[in-house]
């Protein structure tokens, strides 16, 4: 190797030693921005933990809610009100709900939401005598039939709520469009 | 309804269902405590509730009418709003207080004046929401007949 090639890599050395080499302004820069952003970090994240919360918080099994014995139902339409336990962010609330509740030519129980799909009025069974053995709304006139069929006025047939059979009692959970008309 | 679900695009597409007013009275003088307003004010959403949950398709509340120096005064007060209410379209207005005391309120107006009755062990009683039942539905037929 000759004397010039030898000065030239020790030359090259040098200039790469010194590019890895950190200022004192980077070092104090990175530093302060690290302890920053982790000290700003240690404040943001808990108040982002506490408004994401009811977000993050599992689900309970209690979607359905025990109404009524199953001996109590018959080809009859009746009306039960029950209580649902709802969570709306931080805001919970236990609204009270009706159904009506009745069995189907084959002995399968299914419930119905009492609301009008007309404008939201509450139906009736059976309280008008033009219409016997029907839901009729006291409102505009809408009346269904006994599976929530819309006959008249209303645009919809009336919605229904999701039904369990357990250990002798219906659980009707949350409000479906009506799958049976 | 209440008043303030009304937005204007929908008021005319909906004022043809809507033809009953509800107008709410508290019944308050000023001298209640803050619990006592407090009690007053539940006892009248108690008195709402049903009829507004039933009927949501056809009645509207109004913002309710809360002091008064006396009943007579009241009375004439409630008479007026539920003329003006009828003349801007309204077909019934119907007065709904929490206090029984003021049930047989003598309101020339109004298609009726519903409360509770005295004595209530519960709010609103089977006996207050099958009184008002009768009544709305009652007034309604009747002038439809």
């Amino acid at each position: 190797m000759s004397e010039h090639q030898q000065h030239g890599n020790h030359e090259s050395e040098h200039k790469e030693t010194k590019r890895r080499e950190m200022s004192r302004r980077q070092f104090l820069s990175y530093t302060l921005g690290g302890a920053s952003a982790f000290m700003a970090a240690g404040v943001v994240i808990p108040m982002l933990r506490f408004a994401v919360d009811p977000v993050l918080q599992a689900k309970g099994a209690g979607t359905l809610v025990k109404v009524v014995e199953v001996d109590k139902i018959t080809e009859e339409p009746a009306s039960f009100t029950f209580n649902v336990h709802q969570v709306d962010g931080w805001y919970e609330s236990d609204p009270e709900m009706v159904a009506w509740i009745s069995k189907d030519a084959d002995g399968n129980i299914f419930a119905l939401s009492p609301v009008c799909k007309h404008l939201g009025c509450a139906v009736n069974w059976n309280t008008n005598a033009e219409y016997q053995n029907q839901y009729f709304c006291p409102c505009h006139g809408a009346h269904y039939t006994k599976e929530g069929k819309n006959l008249a006025i209303a645009p919809a047939p009336l919605d229904e709520y999701q039904v369990e059979i357990q250990e002798g009692f219906v659980y009707l959970g949350p409000i479906k469009p009506n799958e049976r008309v | 309804m209440k008043f303030s679900e009304i937005e204007r695009e929908r008021w005319a597409e909906l004022q043809p269902y809507l033809d009953t007013a509800l107008l709410p009275l508290s019944g308050l003088t000023g001298k209640e405590s803050p619990y006592e307003a407090t009690a007053a004010l539940e006892r009248l959403r108690d008195a709402l509730d049903p009829i507004e949950q039933a009927y949501r398709g056809r009645v509207v509340t109004y913002p309710a009418l809360h002091y008064a120096s006396d009943d007579e005064s009241l009375a004439a007060l409630t008479d007026e709003l539920c003329e003006r209410l009828k003349r801007s379209g309204f077909r019934y207005c119907v007065v709904v207080t929490g206090e029984s005391r003021l049930r047989g309120l003598t309101v020339r107006n109004a298609s009726a004046v519903l409360g509770p009755e005295p004595e209530t062990k519960e709010a609103p009683s089977e006996l207050y929401r099958s009184y008002a039942k009768r009544t709305i539905e009652g007034m309604w037929r009747g002038a439809d007949a």
